[in-house]
């Protein structure tokens, strides 16, 4: 009859289906408001009590895990004297959230993936080699996370306001190097043994190259080597057939210190050079022979270093009982670099105030290489600060290159 | 004269290779096992001799047959860990290369740990690091150290295979375990055998590697595919089959970064490899399969 009620008529059924929608459709509706009354366009909560959180994507495992552990250890002494000593204001501290990349790309990316999901970290540290940079860094645009790199050296990476290299580029320092020593020792000649599958590697080798020609060095050739070559005798050979006054080893750390080694042993009398990347712990002493007196550039040197670059190598040597390298002089730089941002921010310090105060970056006028530092289109330039420096026998401690006579 | 110091260098470097070939064809050909690890146990090899240099007087010989004989009971505990307990199960050779990569991984993390990820080295007054000239060519010492070490272990090893009783039983485990173990060989044992000459062989091959050069947790990893290919050009179950394509490798490797490319060497060394394969597919040395009817 009329106005009986059947519960399974299909008005009744449709009156059912409906209000689930609306229900449905009210709890999505409440789920929306809350998840954008948690975060704005890009913004992040600081943690609790006026600490600001940095994502942190260190390398301790992994193929370079040796030059990784320098670049962590570096920026946790930042966080140690930045929040010791009060260097963003107000109070303000530095929490470092670390996880492990490995410096592996597709791994790298999906941890950038997941601090940057982490509406908490306001900003990320990053990168040691190019290609795990190139991987990372749309994950930060895209999220709009402030990103510092802090190692990878492939040109034009920086990418402001969002990505800012700190990174002490290699170029200009291997520019200066090979002019030092040509002219120190009067080379006529050079050849060139460079890694050839790494694209910032080649970018090294052509800041030598362009630093020799200004010298006014010949070039007479070069021999190319692989990331994953295990033998070096054959290219030494090759290296040593073009008989020239000096030969520039560039390459990774391994890479390079076994190119040296082999022109070592096959006796090569001539002036080898090689860059930063023959830098780092216990490397002089797999080679002590082969590495002592080879002249490669630095910014950092600890034992030279003053003011807040003094109290870095202390703080360094006293937490890790060894002096701080160029490695984890960059480790620092880049978290003292967020830091400065993060004071430039003033109390903006959202992933937006963070990205538009370090885009804005022009100087670190108090910076651990005690020299000018500036900011171009977001990278960092500390060219003044480079010295020509050696491993002396047989300690292996890393001293200034005197020249001729060394 | 550059040429020939060149080709010298291949053979010296495919040497290694061969060794190494030896070692990952002995598994391959008792277990049926892709093992993965096997460049691992070159690294333990060089490893396990530089600690023993660094913290203990004893001679370079002797450091060196300690860390061989380490490699070879770390091969014998991946083996016995890993593999064994899947050949109990039936599993084929898909679950054997995933139980072979796990353990490549944690036994590399071991050593990443071990030395925290820094690269070591022989100390330079325990490796002969001299050079010999001969006939114009120089020649390192350890490059000749490589070679002669290379050709006597590899003959040891043919020799152990083809020529004794054990060898022979290794071998017909590897062949058919059903009838080997009807026959009265304990595959077990047999298997356990294959795996410490393949670890003490492969050991070396990291020593004479490591030889005169700074190396890492890395090191072995370098060498898993020239391995691979050598044994594949060569012939499965032949010594000397996985030894010339060893040597085939190191040398076509060397000559083409000399003078064609460095950035096309392994392109051009593996192209080869394929064109050796179509001519003889199942390698240089290797028996026709024979099935009775």
């Amino acid at each position: 009859m009329r106005g009986t009620r059947y519960p399974f008529s299909p008005r009744a059924i449709r009156r059912g289906t409906t209000r689930q929608v609306a229900a449905a459709a009210s709890l999505a509706g409440l789920l929306l408001a809350a998840t954008a009354c948690a975060g704005g366009s890009g913004g992040a909560t600081s943690g609790g009590g006026g600490t600001v959180k940095l994502g942190v994507i260190v390398a301790e495992t992994g193929p370079i895990a040796g030059a990784g552990k320098a670049f962590a250890d570096g920026g946790r002494i930042a966080v140690q004297e930045i929040n010791g000593q009060n260097l963003i204001g107000g109070g303000k501290k530095i929490e470092l959230v670390e996880k492990e990349g490995s410096e592996d790309p597709s791994k790298s990316a999906s941890v950038a993936a997941q601090l940057a999901a982490d509406k908490s970290i306001t900003g990320m540290v990053c990168c040691i080699l190019s290609p795990v940079a190139g991987a990372v860094k749309p994950v930060a645009i895209k999220q709009k996370l402030p990103l510092v790199l802090w190692g990878a050296t492939e040109a034009n990476l920086a990418q402001p306001p969002y990505v800012i290299r700190t990174v002490t580029m290699p170029q200009p320092a291997n520019e200066k190097a090979s002019q030092t020593v040509a002219k120190a020792k009067g080379l006529k000649t050079v050849a060139f043994g460079v890694m050839t599958d790494n694209a910032g590697i080649v970018s090294q080798a052509d800041a030598f190259k362009k630093g020799m020609d200004q010298a006014g060095v010949k070039n007479l050739g070069q021999v190319g080597t692989l990331s994953t070559q295990t033998d070096f005798t054959s290219s030494a050979t090759s290296l040593m057939q073009m008989s020239p006054d000096g030969i520039v080893v560039v390459g990774t750390q391994s890479n390079a210190v076994g190119l040296i080694a082999a022109l070592h042993d096959k006796g090569y009398k001539g002036q080898i050079i090689s860059g930063e990347t023959i830098s780092g712990a216990g490397v002089y002493k797999s080679q002590p022979d082969a590495l002592a007196n080879v002249p490669f550039p630095v910014y950092f040197l600890a034992s030279q270093a003053t003011g807040l670059g003094k109290t870095f190598a202390a703080d360094y040597q006293k937490k890790y009982g060894a002096a701080p390298d160029d490695y984890a002089a960059q480790g620092f730089n880049a978290v003292y670099t967020m830091a400065m941002g993060l004071k430039a921010a003033g109390k903006d310090t959202s992933r937006a105030g963070l990205a538009k105060a370090l885009g804005n970056l022009k100087s670190l006028p108090d910076n651990i290489y005690g020299a000018k530092v500036t900011f171009s289109g977001g990278q960092l330039d500390a060219s003044s600060a480079v010295q020509v420096v050696h491993y002396t026998a047989p300690d292996g401690a890393i001293a200034p290159w005197s020249g001729p006579n060394q | 004269m550059l040429f020939l110091e060149q080709l010298v260098n291949g053979i010296c470097t495919g040497a290694v290779y061969a060794l190494f070939a030896v070692g990952f064809g002995i598994v391959f050909s008792t277990m049926q096992i892709l093992n993965l690890a096997q460049g691992v146990y070159a690294t333990y090899g060089a490893m396990l001799t530089y600690f023993v240099l660094t913290r203990t007087g004893v001679p370079y010989w002797l450091a060196v047959i300690i860390g061989v004989a380490a490699a070879a009971l770390v091969a014998v505990l991946v083996d016995q860990v890993a593999f064994e307990p899947l050949r109990r199960r039936g599993v084929q050779m898909l679950g054997a290369v995933i139980a072979s990569i796990a353990a490549w991984i944690a036994l590399r993390e071991v050593l990443s740990i071990a030395t925290n990820s820094t690269p070591v080295g022989f100390p330079s007054h325990t490796v002969p690091r001299g050079v010999v000239h001969l006939g114009g060519i120089d020649i390192l010492q350890t490059q000749l150290m490589a070679l002669i070490c290379s050709v006597v272990v590899i003959t040891a090893v043919y020799v152990l295979l083809h020529r004794t009783n054990v060898g022979s039983a290794i071998r017909a485990v590897g062949y058919e375990k059903r009838s080997a173990q009807i026959a009265g060989i304990n595959p077990r044992t047999m298997i356990i055998t294959a795996a410490l000459v393949s670890g003490a062989v492969t050991g070396l091959a990291g020593v004479l590697l490591a030889g005169g050069q700074s190396f890492n947790f890395n090191l072995g990893d370098g060498l898993l595919l020239q391995g691979f290919a050598a044994v594949v050009i060569g012939g499965m179950g032949d010594v000397r089959g996985s030894a010339l394509g060893g040597l085939f490798i190191g040398v076509v490797q060397t000559l083409s970064a000399s003078y064609i490319s460095t950035t096309y060497q392994d392109a051009i060394t593996f192209g080869l490899v394929l064109v050796v394969l179509l001519w003889r597919p199942t390698g240089l040395l290797a028996a026709a399969n024979v099935q009775r009817a």
